[in-house]
């Protein structure tokens, strides 16, 4: 038997633009256990509900993460109005599904730019960003902010998105689809990428289920799970999608998945400008929280859970937040184990970890 | 932008940031901000590193991985502090897992506001950074230590003020 | 075998414009909404502090006593939520960031008083003349602090003290004209007659002319009790007696002069 070796690997390392450290216990060059241990990050900020009340808790809960903080203000938002019992307009519904769409959208590209960055392909990430950035312009056009919005709001939107602007966004995306196709294509069809990620960290479908997984890694085992079709937030059910499987379970699949949705996030958006209606984008909030409510979101990363429950005051006396790379973490270990050393960032990677959304 | 010397290299950590700077400073580097044309370039090891970009409020886990690496990097070297979590805490202010700004735990030359900051305003804060990085370096040649000591002294006042506070 | 694909991708970037935005030398061009830095138009700022009770980051403190207005600059989050709830519109959005520094910027503004009598001075409190009062709650609708409490039922009129800013949001929008920002000892005067008038004020009805109404539906739009139907499809005009306060809001807003209350 070779002898064993721990090598520690983070919070500090050049390929995580996040700290997360893992005990890597190595028998030559092949991992035998990975040991996670998380909380460089953790802050705190659920327990913030005593000092924030629930309007407010909206700008906190939304950074949580930069990546996905459409959702996550979304989430605190919804979840609020759902313990109240507020009905928000129609139109603000559809803005919110084209703003979560497009944070999905930057957060893809974002993701496959790291992706390229982690086996070595400096300038594929560089052409990733570079894309990406078009997507942020129209984020900070109609938020005006780059990467946290603060447009969410306890019963609406803070502010409307007119209808010349939504149709602009519609055809700058479709400008900017053929430059994604070519990146794209580079991930699916170089052999120098497909080496680095083919039969790579495969998870079966069973592990995939038994382990939680959820998100791209679930899809990306051929699990059908998307918490845009239960329909329970957005208008997802009226834009008629399918979501993307793939059932190989290998970083290549997680990959594909990605690219996928994508392509599809830039669809649903057109789907949604050509239905909305018009009206009012926000509905007057005021009195106490009392009662709870129980959200399920899809965020770029996976399933999302947001709980808010109120005790007949301002302040909630509970907001819990689930987020997708805490579900993923045991699918992480599980996948390390037997894999080549110099495929660890990789396969950290392909799960698309936030470490900021995991520890709050 | 004359009176950089030689292209200064830049290390990242994030304290407890939520990304939002952290993909902002690494936004820097790609086609559309480019700070490689000023010969910046983003090191994953301190040892190599003169400036220290620090995202993210300080916390009781992570205090001892950013004192460690500012105690790596070689004289002289300046920390900039990215974002108003790194500033001061921020909207995490009062969470009880959190110290309060990078200047808690070691002294701070530049402060970046913006939540998140944006590209503009992190270059802004390096270029600043390198102005007294090179004020650093002159002083090095002369033999004069006082200016490294003096913004410890500083950050130890304010140190105790916050502490108080809280 | 298909390796260097991203050929095609390098080649067509050789020709094309680069994409940097060669910042600092071309400055950036903001969007309009993009969210910079918080302004204050310190003329009409009145010092009631519902910005730092609203603020998420504690970035904003008033001093009353002092007439100063602060924002820490390095703790400000720029949510824009003080924008929105300063009840004077002082506050607006900068699209300019805070530049950079080696210390943490704090922004003091010097606020003059005002010895203005309906809405001024720092020791006054807001008081309702309750024998006009009708309870109607549209005060409490705007105030921006939460700090009303009307029950109609009950007949219920109360002002929290500590929350009310003295911002004068009810004032402007009270449709009885019965709310005051005046000294303190006014109150205890009006206060034991409040329970007589809105009993005889029973026997009134709102009434609306047909032959003249057009549906046009301002007078429910504007109705604080929220007591108005109007459907102009079916043409339809309905008032929910128990709901109806008589305040007269809706009178004023008809363009057709077709409603009154008899």
């Amino acid at each position: 038997m070779a002898k064993r070796t721990v090598i520690p690997f983070g919070p500090q390392h050049p390929v995580l633009p996040e700290p997360v450290h893992l005990d890597l216990v190595v028998e030559d060059e092949t991992v035998v256990e990975a040991i996670p241990s998380i909380g460089f990050i953790h802050r705190g900020l659920e327990k913030l509900v005593e000092k924030r009340d629930y309007s407010q808790m909206v700008y906190v809960i939304e950074r949580i993460c930069g990546i996905c903080s459409f959702g996550h203000g979304w989430g605190a938002a919804a979840a609020v109005e759902g313990a109240m019992g507020v009905k928000i307009p129609e139109r603000a519904e559809y803005l919110r599904t084209i703003l979560h769409e497009l944070s999905r959208l930057h957060s893809h590209l974002l993701w496959l730019g790291l992706l390229a960055d982690a086996f070595g392909f400096e300038s594929l990430f560089n052409h990733c960003w570079r894309v990406r950035e078009t997507v942020l312009d129209i984020l900070e056009k109609t938020t005006g902010g780059r990467v946290i919005f603060s447009i969410c709001k306890v019963g609406g939107l803070n502010k409307d998105i007119d209808n010349e602007t939504l149709k602009e966004i519609v055809e700058t995306l479709e400008g900017i689809k053929e430059e994604i196709k070519e990146l794209t294509d580079v991930f699916i069809e170089d052999d120098s990428v497909k080496n680095r990620m083919v039969g790579v960290g495969v998870l079966s479908k069973e592990d995939a289920e038994e382990l939680c997984a959820v998100g791209p890694v679930a899809r990306g085992s051929g699990v059908v799970q998307d918490m845009r079709l239960t329909n329970n937030h957005g208008v997802y059910g009226e834009l008629d999608f399918e979501p993307v499987i793939e059932t190989a379970g290998d970083c290549y699949a997680r990959c594909k998945v990605r690219i996928g949705e994508v392509f599809q996030s830039i669809e649903l958006i057109a789907k949604a400008v050509a239905k909305i209606p018009e009206g009012p984008v926000s509905v007057p909030v005021k009195g106490n929280v009392e009662g709870e409510y129980m959200l399920r979101l899809e965020q770029p990363r996976g399933e999302a859970f947001y709980y808010a429950k109120g005790a007949n005051s301002k302040f909630l006396q509970r907001m819990r937040v689930r987020t997708p790379t805490n579900m993923n973490i045991p699918a992480l270990v599980k996948t390390l184990q037997g894999c080549d050393l110099a495929d660890v960032p990789i396969l950290i990677l392909t799960i698309d970890p936030c470490i900021s959304c995991t520890e709050r | 932008m004359s009176y950089i010397a030689k292209s200064p290299w830049v290390i990242h950590y994030d304290g407890s940031s939520c990304n939002g700077c952290d993909i902002e400073v690494l936004a820097c580097l790609t086609p559309m901000y480019d700070v490689e044309r000023f010969g910046i370039i983003n090191t994953g090891n301190p040892k190599h590193a003169d400036v220290f970009l620090v995202t993210g409020s300080v916390n009781e886990q992570n205090k001892e991985v950013v004192k460690q690496i500012y105690e790596q990097m070689p004289e002289p070297k300046v920390v900039v502090a990215v974002g108003i979590c790194a500033c001061s805490g921020g909207v995490f202010k009062q969470c009880y897992n959190i110290l309060g700004g990078v200047d808690t735990v070691i002294p701070v030359d530049v402060y970046v506001p913006g939540c998140a900051a944006r590209p503009e305003a992190i270059i802004d804060g390096v270029v600043k950074g390198l102005a007294v990085l090179q004020e650093k370096r002159d002083n090095m040649v002369k033999g004069i230590d006082a200016p490294a000591e003096e913004p410890e002294a500083a950050a130890e006042e304010e140190k105790t003020e916050e502490g108080g506070e809280n | 075998m298909k390796t260097f694909r991203i050929a095609k991708v390098l080649f067509k970037s050789l020709f094309k414009k680069p994409a940097t935005l060669m910042y600092p030398v071309v400055q950036r061009e903001w969007q309009e909404r993009t969210r910079g830095s918080i302004d204050l138009y310190s003329e009409a700022c009145i010092l009631c502090g519902i910005c730092a009770r609203r603020c998420p980051a504690d970035a904003i403190e008033v001093d009353r006593k002092a007439g100063t207005w602060t924002i820490h600059r390095m703790q400000c989050i720029q949510c824009g939520e003080c924008v929105a709830a300063c009840p004077k519109k002082c506050l607006g959005m900068n699209n300019q960031y805070t530049e950079p520094q080696a210390e943490k910027v704090v922004d003091t503004y010097e606020i003059e008083q005002k010895k203005d009598e309906t809405k001024g001075p720092a020791n006054a409190e807001l008081t309702c003349n309750k024998e006009e009062c009708v309870f109607c709650g549209l005060c409490a609708k705007v105030c921006p602090a939460d700090a009303l409490k009307v029950d109609r039922k009950e007949k219920i009129w109360e002002v929290d003290k500590e929350a009310c800013a003295k911002c004068g949001a009810c004032v402007d929008k009270c449709p009885k004209k019965c709310l005051s920002m005046g000294e303190a000892k006014a109150e205890a005067e009006a206060a034991p007659k409040a329970e007589e008038k809105p009993a005889a004020e029973g026997e009134e009805k709102l009434n609306c002319n047909l032959d003249e109404c057009i549906y046009c539906g301002l007078c429910a739009k504007n109705c604080p009790c929220d007591a108005l139907t109007v459907d102009r499809k079916e043409k339809v005009w309905e008032v929910d007696e128990e709901a109806c306060v008589k305040c007269g809001a809706c009178l004023e807003k008809c363009p057709k002069e077709c409603l009154a209350i008899s």
